[in-house]
């Protein structure tokens, strides 16, 4: 008895310990969020903050377009996840499941481009942009954001197919379902998990991509939030206390992103679970 | 259920599509001041010229901005611009856009940006505009020469003067501890000494910015020598030189009798600043520009300036003001590939002088450019008086980190005297030093 209670108190024990580590860093955001530089850098670093600045949720809204960045940021990801879902989804549908000439040539060459660093394109990619009058629109960082972003999710979605039987298409297609009608209807769902997955990743990613935006988008109205936070540093220092406030309301929908599609991510780890005999 | 899901996934699908369609053609207007059309290569008419400007527009310096722009709209009612908060990213976005040829038609250029840009041909010569509009009899003696760059032109007219670089200190830590406040060398390392035994970071420097360092070995030789490193990058000595070995020396000495804090090197200026307003650390390095800011941290009449601490006891009469720090051809330069040259070049040229008035109108600056008598809105503050009565006095300057010419020893001096304040020898600094020298002026 007292052997199992002490097991259950050191395994359960270390696990807190983590959950502490884990949260630890969200929590100092918040504190450091109603801090002053002087607290922040200085005075109480870790700390519960030793006055209550409620002020920089209100400059977070006063000084700052909060609204504006956030609206932003929301149409760059979301149209980010969507597109890049789509054509990742068939492409890798096609590389998995049909016969074709350049099947492997295609899929290899899409891979390639997660060795390509952002830095590296970005001046071609600026030119490009100007070139094709993607600039001042959402689109300059929306369409390298997907470029980017096509060789991982066509890696997970390709694992994906591959891992499904043959046998489920075949049935499909003896009942006359036709290409869509199967890829649609059939594989898309199955899928799903993974689908949560590339979401997760691809809305974080855009979510706080700072260098494309940075250099594509110059007009205000278009700004996203890590480059409306640059608003707070000057020559003359930054104001963080504001900046955190800025940044727990940004970190709110991730946290939101994940926690929906947090079950469906466990799933993905289990892929086999999703085809039941 | 689960068609349910499907077409809640299809909606989002199409709202974003929709969303975005939308966005292409949401800037339709701002599209063609950028590419530009086709009606607009008639000579430069009346109709209102939209420019951007890119620029430091945020913080303390907006009030600044905003106001200078209103001015402008008296002189040239024609122009409209629209800023740009420049990033802080060292550079890196206004590179990019050089290097694709879509640099904005106004925008803040340092030194070293401007030989950067001069040499890759972005840069609008000034000098038509500068003589066409004055500019050079409405500027001070001290900021005539910051008009013009070494190969004789104009790129940018001056809009801030001549900063000294500053030792801060907090009265209050000298006082409450009885330590004296450093006039010369002797008492500036009793002084650390002192502080150090009290638990109190003698000197916080945000070494995170590699140009500090750099600074602060620059005011350690100007003590004995006011060529002080911009000597060096000239072409001129070496750290052979008696002058250049004793600075380095001091800093040897200093660094190991504690001037630093061990985390120097990650320290960011919000952090030094945190520490030097909470009575952590006695002493702040930073150009004099910062004086206003400090000031108001640590509350009126607390702070304190120190310029050339590290002198000789028996010099500090004959090198008192030689001071390090300075000021160069810098401020907001045109792009050469502009649609509108001449208003372009106008109206920076302008602008330039219209934001240093502003800048002590709104902010207090105690270091003018121009010959016009300007008084701040709300007076000077102590600090700013004792500024603007030293200043007078001032025999020479040097320069800041980033208005080196030589890149290649701008990039030596960062890395080697950040590997002296982090403990190496002064002799092996000097040894690597003269080894680099020789190798950049190639």
């Amino acid at each position: 008895m007292l052997k199992r209670v002490m097991s259950r108190i050191s395994s359960y024990g270390s696990l807190l310990f983590f959950v502490l580590i884990s949260l630890y860093p969200l929590v100092w955001l918040l504190f450091y969020s109603f801090k002053n530089n002087e607290e922040i850098f200085s005075t109480n670093v870790f700390g519960v903050p030793h006055v209550w600045r409620f002020e920089n949720y209100v400059n977070a809204f006063d000084v700052f377009d909060l609204v504006l960045y956030f609206k932003n940021s929301f149409i760059v990801s979301i149209g980010t996840v969507a597109i890049t879902v789509f054509l990742s989804l068939m492409f890798s549908y096609a590389a998995a499941r049909m016969k074709w000439r350049f099947a492997d040539t295609a899929r290899i060459y899409m891979t390639a481009g997660m060795f390509i660093p952002m830095q590296i394109i970005l001046i071609p990619l600026l030119v490009l942009s100007r070139d094709l009058h993607l600039q001042d629109s959402y689109l300059a960082v929306i369409v390298p954001y997907v470029a980017f972003q096509l060789s991982f999710s066509t890696i997970i979605f390709y694992a994906f197919f591959r891992s499904l039987p043959f046998e489920i298409e075949e049935s499909a297609s003896i009942d006359g379902a036709s290409v869509y009608r199967t890829f649609f209807s059939i594989m898309v769902p199955l899928v799903k998990p993974a689908i949560a997955s590339v979401c997760i990743f691809v809305f974080l990613f855009a979510w706080n991509e700072f260098l494309v935006a940075l250099v594509m988008i110059s007009d205000n109205m278009l700004k996203t939030l890590p480059l409306g936070l640059l608003y707070f540093q000057t020559q003359f220092g930054s104001d963080w206390g504001t900046m955190g406030a800025v940044m727990v309301i940004s970190t709110i929908p991730t946290i939101i992103i994940y926690l929906l599609f947090s079950e469906q991510i466990e799933k993905a780890l289990t892929v086999s679970s999703a085809v039941k005999g | 259920m689960k068609k349910m899901k499907s077409h809640a996934m299809a909606i989002i699908l199409l709202s974003a599509m929709v969303a975005l369609s939308g966005c292409g053609s949401s800037n339709k207007g701002a599209d063609k001041e950028v590419s530009g059309n086709k009606e607009e290569q008639k000579p430069e008419t009346v109709q209102t010229v939209k420019l951007k400007f890119y620029a430091q527009y945020s913080g303390q310096e907006k009030a600044a901005y905003d106001a200078a722009k209103e001015a402008m709209k008296k002189i040239m009612p024609e122009v409209e611009v629209e800023f740009e908060v420049a990033a802080q990213d060292d550079e890196q976005k206004i590179k990019t856009y050089a290097a694709a040829g879509t640099l904005p038609d106004i925008f803040f250029a340092s030194s070293g940006l401007i030989e950067t840009l001069k040499n890759s041909d972005n840069l609008l010569i000034l000098d038509d505009a500068v003589k066409a509009n004055d500019i050079e009899s409405k500027l001070n003696e001290t900021s005539k020469a910051m008009l013009w760059n070494k190969d004789g032109h104009s790129y940018a007219v001056p809009n801030v003067g001549q900063w000294a670089s500053v030792l801060y200190y907090n009265k209050e830590i000298f006082d409450q501890n009885s330590i004296k406040v450093p006039a010369n060398y002797t008492e500036l390392l009793e002084a650390v000494t002192a502080l150090k035994a009290k638990d109190i970071t003698p000197l916080a420097l945000f070494a995170k910015e590699k140009w500090t360092g750099v600074q602060l070995l620059d005011m350690a030789i100007v003590g004995s020598d006011p060529g002080g490193l911009k000597k060096l990058d000239n072409g001129e000595g070496t750290f052979a030189d008696e002058a250049y070995a004793q600075g380095a020396k001091k800093l040897e000495e200093l660094t190991k009798a504690g001037l630093l804090s061990k985390n120097a090197f990650n320290t960011t200026y919000d952090d030094a600043v945190a520490q030097f307003t909470s009575g952590k650390a006695a002493m702040l390095l930073n150009g004099a520009w910062a004086m206003g800011a400090l000031e108001e941290g640590l509350g009126e009449g607390k702070i304190g300036l120190l310029y050339t601490p590290f002198t000789d006891a028996d010099k500090v009469d004959s090198v008192q003001w030689n001071i390090s720090g300075g000021g160069f051809n810098q401020g907001f330069a045109v792009s050469k590939n502009t649609k509108y040259p001449e208003v372009a070049a106008k109206y920076a040229a302008l602008i330039s002088l219209e934001f240093n008035k502003q800048r002590v109108i709104q902010i207090g600056d105690p270091n003018p450019v121009l010959v016009e008598d300007v008084q701040p809105e709300k007076g000077f503050t102590p600090i700013q008086q004792e500024y603007a009565k030293d200043a007078v006095n001032f025999k020479s300057m040097t320069t800041f980190a980033w208005g080196f010419e030589n890149a290649k020893f701008k990039t030596v001096i960062e890395d080697n005297s950040q590997k002296l304040l982090a403990g190496q020898a002064a002799d092996d600094f000097i040894k690597d030093m003269n080894k680099e020298l020789e190798r950049v002026r190639q």
